[in-house]
């Protein structure tokens, strides 16, 4: 047990710091520049090839694929920095957590070359297929299909909630291969360029600044069956391991840490930072935010181990949620009307979304009760 | 709550405070332990004296067919004044007794319940059976004229200071569930009845009611057998204008004003917002309160209402009992202080007389007509 | 970064079980010897060097901590927060007596009538005192545990700057000790909810309760976290009062919800759950309790650091 960081980290962390003081544009943390936006999605592509040059953008990814058989800890380190700053690995964070990763377990060598190389170039943006209008938190009722037609696969359906549909060249799609009575069993995993003809995309409107949602259309798609990833009907096993510790891949902590320390910043210019009330909710928060981050350490720590996914990992998102919760509640508490349009308001829709990412909190409490507790399912 | 009550309403609450300040020194009834049963037994008599016990009941037993809203002040004043309870035997005992007694047993019962001196103790929970009532085990096995009565009641508070148990028992086979429990009015001071105090935290004490074999005549029997769970229902709204009073809120915030004052805390930004808080949750409750009291004076079950009163109302008392703590005093840790005292009084609220969890489900599906999990 | 325990750790984590096993539990938390300051224990423990592994060869600080939440955890009943951290922070040679921390005079102390030290908060400097009988008022207490408020004479100082290492480490001392006495509360609660069955379902398996313990869970293992790096970095200003910052509001939601999902039956003296609770509340109110600790996070984060 100990809580320390290593030379080699506290280099790293000072080295992307420098390259983001120097590298990142005038219009940076504009508002409606940041993550989900079009101007942010594009600005991605140029970024991280600059990433990828200093060796920043798959340092975790075994070497023959492009990467440096690097430790855990350093491609969290990254993560960190990068999340702080805004993420200006844009939907790219996606390709390199996870992605990538599940293409290198799942892929045919033929997949690998196909895909790997833009990737860890920087250049190649993807949106993930995963939620249905009649399937958000259980999955395993999802109804697109993708039906055999001689060597082909055709996919119908509809997809809900994607970022960056409107710029991704590619999509990572669920579709049932089976029958819906197979449930999880009949799941397959499709990579679809987002080119293809009868893909259609559709933005909806909704309260998140900037971040634009959208709707996915497939009428009669057709995609060879070296698009699909890994067997038929294993869709189910490859995401589960594909998205393993996506549930702490942003490190959403570190940013609410941060807006509570640009608050009490606000709050010194304001005369307010001497309120014993203010204080004595900054500090409620800013134990949660550190809570959060020793949880999550914990998961990249097993990770770093490879022991295997353990349940710390719904701990720690759990923890996560709880303290952009507190961070988001309490700055428009301390603020009042100051708050308007400012980025502590942007931190409240966040922690409103972050409850619904990446499994919600509600399933991430019936799993901690579950597996840590031992309580038994109804 | 102000202005909600007419002039003789607000008559009849000057009488009661004017009969509190001869009782002066019960204030702080919750505080005093094993021994409040008797220390509070007087003012129950004086209560039994003015009819006050029976303010509700039908004229031809004794009462005087009065609204809710006169036990409601009665109560809420009692509470204020940390007197007293309501006692258990005037409400949902008396009115089991009016609604499903034979003539005999409205003699033999009701003149002393009225006058305050016959007390009850509710023989519900046992320890297998505590938000999940359906699943009482206490037998009665019927034997000539009598019954024979075994089995174990749990977290009864009084008993040890009441002369009979109003107790649900299984008359049918455990699988009959609700259909095979049957009240009865027992005595305790039969044969075959052991009584074990359970100290709790809050100095105070419940009880254990072992009966071994306890004969009890049929006559002892309230209605049919199987008529349990169908009075049980009918109970649980009898007393629901006064099960949680804000009078009682309204002390504790007073109190914690007083006492933040006397500290010198009350120029402290945290206590000041605190208290904020904490004086909106009076009002907030005593709003609930007029609410509930009217949907009852129209005639409604008002089963939400009554679950919204309880829930917001006992949460607040520990709401206000934690808001003390966290002022960091050193009163917090000493025996006797308003801030210990708080504590003390609101550990039991949000679990007895029906759990905030059950409060919530019956929330979700009255009032918001969530399906039921099944 | 690393959230294994050594084999060293394990080792002493080990022998201390065996230890608390033999010296406390709640069948000695009952007796005697667990409702007044259990010397037994405390010799038990200075024996086998668990005191002074703060500045062991070998251990260190967090060493210290890990035996604090265990010895809180199987309720031993003695100052082990004050003797295994805060006293060896200062500079107190480990075989000295039971030691109580002071801070406001007017507060009643955990052990105050037992300790042989005090320390006290004054000003900018932490002072030391040999107790005698006649500084001591005993103050009944309800929780287990003994108190009494403390006027103590003809000390000394250990230095300029001192206090505010002393709060420091008492932090982490509350911290480890709220931590501690949370997870033994919480273990008993879970036993009982997988247990106890309302309308033939264990109330476990409710999703209201469920939801509500898993919260607990989340909040109680991140204070558990946060005070043990809070001693591994040496109990600086802002980690230390994060720790209890986070620790005892956590205790005081973890109290409410075991009370609540336990019922009548947790309310009882013959249950157990009260030798957990009631400690805790006394550990949580320590210090000016959550606002107290609240305040200390806040100013070492935004307002020290300017000056």
């Amino acid at each position: 047990m100990e809580f320390g960081w290593s030379d080699d980290a506290r280099a790293l962390r000072r080295d992307i710091q420098r390259f983001l003081d120097s590298s990142l544009p005038d219009w940076w943390g504009t508002p409606g520049t940041g993550l989900g936006s079009i101007r942010h999605s594009e600005y991605s592509k140029e970024f991280a090839p600059k990433l990828a040059a200093r060796g920043w953008l798959t340092p975790h990814w075994p070497r023959e694929y492009g990467g440096a058989d690097g430790e855990p800890w350093q491609h969290f380190i990254l993560g960190e920095e990068l999340w702080l700053r805004g993420e200006p690995r844009g939907p790219q964070y996606m390709n390199v957590n996870w992605i990538g990763p599940a293409i290198i377990a799942f892929g045919t060598e033929s997949q690998r070359n196909q895909y790997l190389p833009r990737i860890a170039g920087g250049d190649v943006l993807w949106c993930q297929g995963f939620s249905e209008p009649e399937a958000g938190t259980d999955l395993a009722s999802l109804r697109t299909r993708a039906d055999r037609d001689g060597d082909d696969y055709v996919i119908n359906g509809q997809k809900v909630w994607t970022s960056y549909a409107n710029v991704a060249d590619y999509c990572f799609l669920l579709a049932r291969t089976g029958s819906t009575e197979d449930r999880h069993r009949g799941i397959s995993v499709f990579l679809v360029p987002m080119d293809a003809p009868g893909v259609e995309v559709r933005e909806i409107d909704a309260i998140l600044e900037g971040h634009a949602f959208h709707e996915l259309f497939f009428t009669d798609v057709r995609v060879p069956e070296s698009a699909r990833l890994g067997e038929e009907n294993a869709g189910w096993d490859i995401v589960r391991h594909a998205l393993a510790y996506e549930r702490v891949g942003i490190p959403r902590y570190c940013r609410a840490a941060m807006q509570l320390d640009q608050l009490a910043e606000w709050a010194r210019e304001n005369g307010r930072l001497t309120d014993p009330a203010v204080q004595e909710q900054m500090a409620g928060g800013r134990a949660l935010c550190e809570a959060a981050r020793l949880l999550v350490y914990r998961v990249v720590d097993e990770r770093a181990k490879n022991t295997h996914v353990s349940s710390n990992v719904h701990v720690a998102r759990a923890a996560m949620v709880l303290a952009e919760r507190a961070v988001g509640d309490l700055g428009l508490a301390v603020m009042g009307g100051y708050a308007v349009a400012s980025p502590i308001d942007s931190q409240y829709v966040d922690s409103v979304a972050a409850g619904l990412a990446a499994g919600t909190y509600e399933v991430q409490l019936n799993l901690i009760a579950r597996t840590v507790l031992e309580l038994e399912r109804r | 709550m102000r202005g909600c009550f007419s002039a003789d309403e607000e008559q009849f609450r000057s009488e009661v405070r004017a009969l509190l300040e001869e009782y002066r020194d019960l204030d702080g009834f919750f505080d005093h332990g094993t021994d409040a049963a008797t220390r509070v037994h007087p003012l129950y008599r004086a209560l039994g004296d003015r009819g006050w016990l029976s303010l509700g009941w039908p004229r031809e037993h004794g009462g005087q067919e009065r609204s809710v809203v006169y036990e409601f002040i009665l109560w809420d004043e009692m509470a204020y004044a940390r007197a007293a309870r309501p006692p258990l035997a005037a409400g949902v005992v008396a009115q089991s007794i009016i609604g499903h007694g034979t003539a005999e047993q409205h003699q033999r019962f009701l003149p002393s319940i009225r006058s305050g001196e016959a007390e009850f103790c509710l023989g519900l929970s046992e320890p297998e059976a505590g938000s999940d009532l359906a699943g009482v085990r206490t037998r009665a096995v019927l034997d000539g004229d009598r019954y024979l009565v075994t089995g174990e009641k749990v977290w009864t508070s009084m008993a040890h200071a009441a002369r009979h148990i109003w107790a649900l028992v299984r008359t049918g086979d455990l699988e009959s569930r609700t259909r095979g429990l049957t009240f009865f009015l027992i005595d305790l001071q039969s044969p075959g009845v052991t009584i074990r105090p359970i100290p709790t935290l809050d100095g105070g004490q419940l009880n254990e009611v072992h009966l071994d074999g306890v004969s009890v005549p049929v006559t002892d029997r309230l209605g049919e057998e199987g008529d349990g769970w169908r009075i049980l229902g009918e109970s649980l709204v009898v007393e629901r204008h006064v099960q949680f009073v804000p009078g009682r809120l309204r002390r504790d915030y007073d109190d914690i004003l007083a006492w933040v004052r006397s500290v010198d805390l009350v120029t402290d930004p945290v206590v000041r917002a605190r208290l904020a808080d904490l004086a909106v949750g009076v009002d907030e409750v005593e709003a609930l309160s007029v609410g509930l009291l009217a949907a009852i004076e129209s005639g409604r079950t008002a089963t939400a209402e009554t679950a919204y009163n309880k829930l917001a109302g006992s949460r607040l008392s520990q709401e206000l009992a934690r808001a003390a703590l966290d002022f960091g005093t050193p009163e917090g840790l000493v025996v006797g202080t308003p801030v210990e005292f708080l504590w003390r009084q609101s550990i039991l609220e949000t679990i007895g007389g029906g759990t905030s969890e059950m409060m919530r489900n019956t929330i979700a599906r009255q009032a918001l007509q969530l399906p039921s999990s099944g | 970064m690393d959230f294994e325990p050594t084999t060293e750790q394990r080792g002493v984590l080990d022998a201390l079980t065996t230890l608390l096993a033999r010296h406390a539990g709640t069948a000695r938390a009952r007796t005697g010897a667990g409702q007044g300051y259990d010397a037994d224990l405390d010799r038990a423990l200075r024996e086998a060097g668990f005191l002074s592994l703060f500045g062991a060869e070998g251990a260190g600080p967090l060493e210290a901590e890990l035996v604090v939440e265990q010895v809180a955890r199987h309720l031993g009943s003695v100052t082990i927060g004050a003797n295994a951290l805060v006293g060896p922070a200062l500079g107190i040679e480990a075989d000295r007596g039971p030691i109580a921390l002071v801070a406001n005079p007017a507060v009643p102390i955990r052990y105050g009538a037992e300790a042989e030290i005090a320390l006290v908060v004054q000003g900018d400097e932490a002072w030391y005192y040999t107790l005698q009988p006649d500084v001591v008022t005993v103050v009944e207490s309800p929780y287990g545990v003994p108190l009494a408020r403390l006027a103590p004479r003809d000390g000394h100082s250990l230095g300029p700057g001192s206090s505010g290492r002393m709060l420091a480490w008492w932090r982490v001392a509350i911290a480890a000790e709220a931590v501690g006495l949370m997870s033994g509360a919480f273990a008993l609660t879970l036993t009982h909810v997988r247990g106890r069955k309302q309308n033939d379902r264990t109330i476990g398996s409710y999703q209201a309760v469920q939801h509500r313990l898993a919260e607990c869970e989340v909040l109680l293992d991140g204070s558990r976290w946060l005070a043990r790096q809070a001693a591994w970095l040496g109990a600086p200003e802002e980690e230390s009062a994060a720790a209890a910052a986070l620790a005892v509001a956590t205790a005081l939601r973890l109290n409410r919800e075991v009370h609540q999902v336990t019922g009548a039956i947790g309310l009882t003296r013959e249950y157990d759950l009260h030798l957990w609770t009631q400690r805790l509340r006394l550990v949580t109110l320590e210090l000016s309790g959550l606002l107290g600790q609240r305040r200390a996070l806040a100013q070492a984060r935004w307002v020290h650091q300017d000056v």
